[in-house]
């Protein structure tokens, strides 16, 4: 009785084991498609603290702002806004070893008050530097501008 | 080309189907004011005219400034006006101060100002400034300044 349990156990575990397996792994290049989509969602729901999670203690930009700047950047965000509504859309992904990633993107934010000038005052393409710590994606760096401007990408 | 055309279109349509705060009014238009004129140039055909603004920036960020638009004027006349890309960043609760050059032709576009140019180099005017300064921040549309007061030209050398 014991026998026939500790094979089904086995069995079991096998099955479990061979479903592990077969399940099909995620590139990097889907892994940064789920990463951004992680960040809009998190950014919708004004969540700062799993967009923090996202970026890189040693992130750097242009403008030479830390975490902790972009963190307080996020909080008059949301403080100040009811709803964000953001409109993605990824226009190329670069993955460099598999440890180091640009994602190039545009993103518009909805519900401009400024509905006759249009998107151009809203829409900013981003180029974000991301790095694989080992563990997951993080950002490590960004340039940005308004969509029509020059040297973002 | 079609993508592109579709996103436009997805951008220009959620406005009006969303009805969401934006993040314009979500950083607060710091306090600008004209603190110095100083007569750099002065000749027949050119007057350069050098521009200094104090800035206080109320907001727990800091501001990186990309351009500067402003308007002055001088005893209720159009003294300068123009807009100029610029690179510094006011502190998160704090001020700075910018410089822009202006140059003029008030000979042959306001002979008048001249007459109020040079008594400003004496007394105080009047002066009116309004302008915007572009913000490097996604989403934060120019924040617009507007201030009054006197103000005394330097015409050192002059």
């Amino acid at each position: 009785m014991m026998k026939r349990a500790s094979r089904n156990v086995l069995i079991l575990l096998l099955f479990v084991g061979l479903l592990a397996c077969s399940k099909p792994a995620v590139g990097p290049e889907q892994q940064i498609r789920d990463w951004v989509a992680a960040g809009v969602d998190a950014a919708q729901r004004k969540d700062r603290g799993d967009i923090v999670d996202m970026i890189s203690p040693a992130y750097n930009d242009r403008r030479g702002n830390s975490r902790d700047d972009i963190d307080k950047l996020l909080r008059l965000y949301f403080f100040r806004t009811d709803n964000v509504k953001l409109l993605e859309k990824i226009e190329e992904v670069r993955v460099i070893a598999d440890t180091a990633a640009e994602v190039l993107l545009t993103v518009g934010m909805a519900g401009s008050s400024d509905n006759i000038l249009g998107f151009r005052a809203d829409a900013y393409k981003f180029a974000l530097e991301l790095e694989h710590d080992g563990e997951e994606w993080l950002l490590i760096s960004a340039r940005w501008g308004q969509l029509g401007e020059d040297g973002v990408w | 080309m079609v993508k592109t055309i579709s996103l436009r279109a997805l951008l220009l349509a959620l406005p009006v189907l969303c009805s969401c705060a934006t993040v314009q009014e979500a950083v607060i238009a710091p306090q600008v004011s004209l603190r110095s004129v100083q007569v750099e140039r002065l000749d027949f055909r050119n007057q350069t005219f050098l521009l200094a603004f104090d800035v206080t920036n109320p907001n727990p960020i800091t501001l990186p400034i990309k351009s500067v638009s402003y308007g002055v004027k001088l005893d209720g006349m159009r003294f300068a006006s123009g807009e100029t890309s610029s690179n510094f960043s006011i502190p998160a609760g704090g001020d700075t101060e910018f410089t822009i050059s202006a140059d003029l032709d008030l000979l042959n576009t306001a002979p008048a100002l001249l007459a109020i140019v040079r008594d400003a180099t004496r007394n105080n005017i009047p002066y009116e400034l309004d302008g915007e300064l572009g913000v490097d921040i996604p989403f934060v549309k120019p924040l617009s300044f507007r201030a009054s007061g006197q103000i005394r030209v330097s015409a050192r050398g002059y």
